[in-house]
């Protein structure tokens, strides 16, 4: 997956998204000036980025349910090539996912997703006085 | 679409029509699409008829028209129901407490107003959450430091007025009483400023808590008399250090004078920091609310630990003990200047060795603020003033009853910082987890977090599953039974149990709620703020 991920560097901008409040300003950035993300991350990462993102008027439009039990998991790492090189079909309409989302039930677990950025932002950057 | 309670199809058309007048178009939302976004994703109610859902969303930008929704709302008999930012989750989050009400979604006003590094001070709207405060601050060089919750994604107003807490430093953990001035939208429409913001120019609204006459800030905290639009709130110097100590004792009854003890070091501000009570029987530190990593235990240990009975103390005294394990342990943060620090630490010894076999140990201190890579192995940040979502990576998802767990609610009581109450909750609040077969640790601790009273948070598991939820819900109805029995209230709670917690503070018949009610039904005659939360309800005279 990193051999993949390395191969895709030179077409697509990469980032590390870290949910911590050091990184917090990065983050801000990225949904901020981004229209489509790809990500793989944990479940629970995942579920609180969504929330984040929902403020920047992303919406979740596809996860990769299936679950990767262990790391040598090729039909999960196909899963997950499908949507970095987004051959994975966007959701007609997101509504679905939102309320039928659960957090990844294992710890460590991964899953492929993709948000499209289709709303208002509520967040536009942080006003001055 | 969804229709507020008591209100025309023609009257709520009117009304958005207005709201849209006022915020535009982008920012009133009824689609059953952007609507998703205003539920609770730990409700215990997800999915039943009685799910506290919106009818609608209304995005303001600025107090102004906050001040215009709430006239319309008043016009057309809209319940209104503001948010700052929606990520209270488990106690409500985005969602109404009245089903078909208009959410009034704050998490545009996100200005930081004011900030005074020389007073220590900073006035905010609803929409800055902890993440925004920590990074203005960082992002100037201020030499501020801030109180975080965990998780930290929340707003700063909105936690204050829901009664959340953090976990540094005593003066401000409790962010409602760390707070100093609001400005506040009433029910009908006026704006309002406490304290010495009553008095026009005033130069010292965030700096004299009192005011003059009576102090009605409170009135704002876990209720529904308006809209609070800007809210001042005190901050502290960073500290120059930063670091642990720990303290053990051997026998299970030490708990008795180790809390009382260490209550008259905070009594006398001593200990000013969060301790955190545990078990090394169980290999694992942490308080009720935050969890930790583990070590082995011993099996002689955990055979005690791992009875389907419960766990027998005395047995579990007699293992620890054979073993050479400690029954607790008492992690202390301390912050300051290094003299402070170990001033503070020989003052903790001292005082605790009156317990015998009492064993001592001083981490390293460490200049604050710590390198990245120091902060990134933490599991937890808060104690350095560091919002975080690290949080949500404890330990894997569970299923409860053959569901699967999608979030928690917690069972909040208050009770008193002895060592005995804390044995007696223990005792109590485990056999309710044995006999619902609740994902629960063997030993479950108080926690600190309060000044003068230990906080017990029982975790209770949400799952999709309205079955799996009524049973929580029945488990949640018997622990309110057994704590208001004991004494115990709860300070917080979903607002699935509004009702029913409000219900057990009825000292007097009920004469607290009566008050309250009759002071809504003075400011919010037509009952359009926030009915239901906190159970508070318009009273007509």
């Amino acid at each position: 997956m990193s051999a993949f991920i390395a191969a895709r560097r030179g077409t697509l901008p990469l980032v590390g998204v870290q949910l911590d409040a050091t990184a917090h300003a990065g983050l801000m950035r990225v949904l901020d000036e981004n229209h489509i993300l790809v990500g793989i991350s944990s479940g629970a990462t995942l579920f609180c980025l969504e929330r984040i993102a929902w403020d920047f008027g992303f919406r979740l439009t596809g996860r990769s349910e299936r679950c990767a039990r262990k790391p040598d998991d090729d039909a999960w790492r196909q899963v997950v090539a499908a949507y970095l090189s987004g051959a994975h079909p966007v959701a007609i309409h997101p509504a679905p996912l939102a309320r039928d989302y659960r957090p990844s039930r294992a710890d460590g677990t991964l899953h492929a997703w993709i948000m499209q950025k289709a709303h208002p932002q509520f967040r536009q950057g942080r006003r001055e006085v | 679409m969804k229709q507020p309670p008591n209100v025309s199809q023609a009257d709520f058309a009117a009304a958005l029509k207005a709201f849209t007048q006022i915020v535009g178009e982008s920012w009133v939302f009824t689609s059953d699409e952007d609507l998703e976004l205003y539920r609770d994703s730990y409700s215990i109610l997800w999915g039943e008829a009685d799910e506290r859902t919106a009818s609608a969303a209304v995005a303001p930008d600025n107090a102004d028209q906050v001040v215009e929704l709430v006239k319309v709302a008043n016009r057309y008999r809209i319940p209104i129901y503001p948010i700052s930012t929606g990520k209270n989750l488990g106690y409500g989050g985005a969602a109404p407490a009245l089903a078909g009400s208009v959410v009034l979604d704050l998490k545009r006003m996100n200005r930081i107003v004011e900030i005074d590094e020389r007073q220590g001070y900073v006035v905010v709207e609803p929409g800055v959450s902890y993440f925004d405060l920590y990074n203005y601050i960082q992002g100037r060089g201020l030499k501020l430091w801030i109180d975080v919750p965990s998780p930290g994604w929340g707003s700063v107003l909105g936690n204050a007025l829901d009664g959340g807490v953090g976990v540094t430093l005593a003066p401000y953990r409790n962010h409602f009483e760390a707070q100093c001035g609001i400005e506040v939208v009433l029910p009908n429409g006026r704006m309002m400023r406490t304290g010495m913001g009553a008095l026009p120019g005033a130069k010292t609204w965030q700096q004299f808590k009192a005011g003059f006459g009576p102090r009605i800030d409170g009135l704002f905290k876990q209720s529904n008399y308006g809209v609070v639009t800007k809210m001042g709130f005190w901050l502290m110097p960073p500290p120059e250090n930063h670091t642990t100590g720990v303290v053990k004792v051997p026998k299970f009854r030490d708990l008795i004078p180790l809390v009382d003890i260490i209550g008259r070091l905070e009594q006398s501000k001593i200990v000013q920091g969060l301790w955190m009570l545990s078990s090394p029987t169980t290999g694992t530190r942490g308080d009720a609310a935050h969890g930790g990593g583990g070590s082995a235990v011993d099996p002689r240990i955990a055979a005690v630990l791992n009875d389907p009975g419960g766990v027998d103390m005395d047995k579990l005294d007699a293992a620890a003990q054979f073993v050479g394990v400690p029954f607790w342990a008492c992690e202390f943060n301390l912050y300051g200047p290094t003299k402070l620090i170990i001033a503070q630490w020989e003052c903790i010894c001292e005082a605790l060795r009156e317990i015998p076999g009492a064993q001592f140990k001083l981490e390293q201190i460490r200049k604050l603020p710590l390198p990245a890579a120091d902060l990134a192995r933490l599991f937890d940040v808060g104690p350095l003033g560091i919002p975080s979502l690290r949080t949500f990576s404890l330990g894997p998802m569970i299923s409860y009853a053959g569901a699967d767990v999608v979030g928690h609610v917690f069972f909040s009581p208050v009770i008193p910082r002895t060592g005995e109450a804390a044995i007696e909750a223990m005792d109590v609040f485990a056999g309710i987890a044995r006999k619902y077969q609740l994902p629960y640790p063997p030993l479950q601790f108080p926690s600190s977090i309060f000044e003068r009273a230990f906080l017990f948070a029982v975790g209770l598991p949400v799952t999709r599953s309205a079955a799996v939820n009524a049973k929580v819900r029945a488990a949640f109805r018997e622990l309110l039974t057994i704590a208001t029995a004991r004494g115990w209230g709860e300070y917080r709670t979903a607002p699935a149990f509004y009702e029913l917690v409000m219900d057990v503070y009825s000292y007097n018949d009920h004469a607290l709620r009566d008050f309250l009610e009759t002071i809504k039904g003075a400011v919010d005659p037509n009952g359009i703020m926030s009915p239901g939360r906190y159970a508070i309800r318009a009273r007509q005279p």
